[in-house]
Order: structure tokens, then sequence, then C-alpha cells
């Protein structure tokens, strides 16, 4: 949806500030938002007008700001590494509920700003949390973001795909938000914001992760969760999961496939924590 | 002559720092309640886009009050900013045909009220001053009728 020229300028008379964001927004109430955010966070005026002058050129808000709320936690960002995504936040935060209470050894992989392992272990004082990247900028940002939340993380630089992850030692949960938009999807469907200033090692991703999970990790954990971008990358999983594997998706608040779940069938701790994260 | 009386001092004033509290959100409430996520409607999700949106809903199932809230980028403040704009709506909904809560409504008095003040103490600097000037008007004119009387 293009917003039009006559649009544009009928609002630049009322506010020139809101004229710059609204194209980029695709819509007025959108660019009213985001202004009253920056006028919030940034106060000067001057770099108000340069953060929609950013804006305008497509730079993610949370690039302009330089954080992003997450859950309990408030992560960096910087455009080496892909922002957390509200739909990562909400499911994570459901995780943690329901996780509460458990000593569990959590590996998080291709963590990125590390938002869901600090979440995690932010949440979850009883647990221990590993994070790990193939990217040493998304290394850095993350023990940044730990610094800044005050946490603890083990960090990991390890490209997650030629891994033996033996190093590790016992795994109870395997938790990860891996690049999942297939290479001829991301020019029809990712926004002009998400193409130009994030990453494509954080975006672009088929199947390969769902099957790195099914050879490497499903013998070495209890259970997993990892977020998935469609339908056929969860039938992937429970496909390939094999007998003694429960598998379940659960969708968004938008109702699209965004999570694919798993724990060995009769392990009860983990059926009482799963029960019912499938259905929103 | 400003005179006063007993029973204006025994008139009750509203204190700033002596309101009634905040309507606070209780687990009961929470129970009763319906909380929402919105997101907008179509178009692609998840990684494609990167949209800041923390848009929460909250609905009263018992009186159907809904309210929403999205003044904050942080959904769990946005949560509890929610929660509390909930507990003001049930607040004035119970509060009968005043349509406000308690604390509100001893807000519009407390304004009221100095408005009041305001007025009173501006009435009588007023008073005061028409009486001195009328006095030296009366001054002025005795003294002319003394000028004439000599004359």
């Amino acid at each position: 949806m293009r917003v039009c020229p006559a649009y544009i300028r009928k609002v630049s008379r009322q506010d020139p500030l809101l004229a710059m964001l609204v194209g980029v927004c695709r819509g007025e109430s959108q660019a009213r938002q985001e202004l009253r955010w920056m006028r919030q966070e940034l106060v000067d005026p001057a770099r108000v007008r340069w953060a929609c002058k950013l804006r305008s050129r497509q730079v993610p808000l949370q690039h302009v700001l330089g954080s992003q709320p997450f859950g309990a936690i408030d992560v960096l960002c910087r455009p080496q590494v892909l922002i957390p995504r509200w739909e990562t936040e909400e499911w994570v935060c459901d995780l943690t509920s329901r996780l509460a209470g458990m000593r569990l050894q959590i590996v998080d992989l291709c963590t990125g700003t590390g938002c869901v392992a600090l979440h995690l272990q932010r949440s979850l004082s009883a647990a221990r949390v590993t994070a790990v990247d193939c990217s040493a900028s998304a290394i850095a940002l993350a023990q940044c973001n730990a610094g800044r939340n005050e946490l603890q993380l083990r960090l990991l630089q390890r490209d997650v795909l030629g891994w033996q992850p033996d190093e590790i030692g016992r795994v109870d949960l395997v938790v990860c938000n891996p690049p999942y938009i297939p290479p001829d999807k991301l020019v029809r469907d990712a926004r002009a914001s998400v193409r130009f200033y994030e990453p494509r090692l954080a975006l672009v991703g088929d199947k390969e992760f769902y099957e790195n999970l099914v050879r490497v990790w499903l013998s070495r954990t209890r259970a997993f969760v990892y977020e998935v971008g469609s339908e056929d990358q969860c039938a992937y999983v429970k496909k390939h999961a094999g007998k003694e594997w429960i598998v379940g998706t659960r969708k968004d608040a938008r109702g699209e496939a965004r999570v694919v779940y798993g724990y060995r069938d009769g392990d009860s701790e983990f059926a009482r924590a799963f029960k019912g994260y499938d259905n929103l | 002559m400003n005179v006063r009386w007993f029973c204006s001092t025994t008139l009750n004033l509203i204190k700033k720092n002596k309101l009634p509290p905040r309507p606070k959100f209780t687990n009961e409430m929470e129970i009763q309640c319906e909380e929402k996520f919105l997101h907008g409607g179509r178009g692609p999700g998840g990684q494609k886009i990167n949209k800041c949106n923390s848009k929460v809903q909250l609905k009263h199932l018992e009186t159907g009050i809904v309210v929403t809230c999205q003044e904050t980028r942080s959904r769990e403040n946005n949560r509890k900013i929610a929660r509390e704009k909930m507990a003001l709506e049930i607040a004035r909904f119970h509060n009968g045909d005043a349509r406000l809560d308690s604390r509100t409504e001893a807000l519009q008095k407390w304004v009221v009220q100095g408005k009041k003040a305001k007025s009173k103490k501006s009435r009588l600097k007023h008073d005061k001053h028409d009486a001195e000037r009328q006095e030296r008007q009366e001054e002025a004119l005795k003294r002319d009728a003394e000028i004439l009387n000599s004359i």
C-alpha cells in the first residue's frame, strides 16, 4: 500500500515531521505513534528532526532510537544484527511463564541481540543459558546487552550448521530463532526497511536449521522450541522428528504458524509445561 | 468590613496531597478481563517486517468496557498502563450517575475550589481599593465644598 502524494502534502501542512514518516509507516496513525515515541525518547527537536530524516530513508525505528524493549529487558540494536520481533517476544514470554521454577540447561541458537537468552535468564533464575551465534558482531552485542541488563550469559561464537555441540554437555531445552525467509520470498514479501538495513545472514534460510535440529540436537536434548516462518517448516520437523517425540505448533496473535516445539514422549515435566502452549 | 463567619472555617476543603487513592487493578479484575494483543491485519509477518507495534487491549467481560493502550514501545509497560486505565474505567462505572471516580471528582473540585479562592481574593482586593478610592473622592468633594463655602 502506497501513500498518495496529495495526502502527504495535506499532512505536511499540519506537521512537516509527520509527513516525513507517513510514507514509511504506510499510514497516519502509525506515523503519529512513531513521532510520539521519538519525541519522548530523543526530546531535543534537532535530534527528532534528524531521526525523522533517517526514518524517511527506511532506517528501522529500532536503529534510530538504538534499542527495543523485549519482555522485561531492554536490548540494544545495531545494523549488523536482527531486530527482535514482537512475535518472538510473544512466544518467549509465554514460554518463560511455563518453565518457571525448573532447573534447566538451555541453549539459545542464533541468538543475535541475545534477547531470547537474556529474557530466559532474567525470568528463570535457576536456569543456565548458553547463547550461540556465528556472527562476531552479534556475540559482541549480546555481551553488551548482558552487561546492560546485569545478567551473566555463556556466549559461544560457533557456526551452528557445522558444529558438533559436545563441548556444552547436558542440554534440556534448545530454543532458536533461525533465519527462515526462503530466498525467493525475501524480495517479494519483506519490507524495504528489512531488506536494506538488516543482515541477510539473519533473514534468509529455508530448512537448514530444522534439518540441523533433527540431525544434531534431537539426540542431545529433552525439548526444543524453534521459531518458524511457514507451515511447511513445521511439517518438516513433524515428519522427521521420529516416534519418540511429541511435536506441536503454535500460532502467533495474527493466526500464522510461528513456533514448532517438541518434547520426548513420557517426559512429564515438559509435558506439563507445554500443556496448552499450542493454543493462544 | 470583611466579616468571616465561624461556619466558613468548617468547609471541607480538598487538599492536593490528600486526594482519594487511584483505583487499583485487583486480581479479581484480572480474572474478569480478557487480554488481547493487536498487531494489525493482513500482510507479511515475522522476520519479514520490523514494524514496532505493541498495542494491548483489555476487555472487562462483565461490563463490556474496552480499554486499549499503545503509549510506549514496551509491551510490558503497555500492559501495566492498560490495567491502570481499566481500573479507572471500572471505578467510573461503579460510581453511578457521576460517571467519574472519586479521585477525578476530587481533583475537579480542587480546581474549582482554587478558582473560587482566587476570584474571592481578587474581589476582596478590588473591594478594598474601591473603598479607598471612594474615600479619596469624598474627601476631595469635601475640600471643594469647603473652598466654595469660604468664598
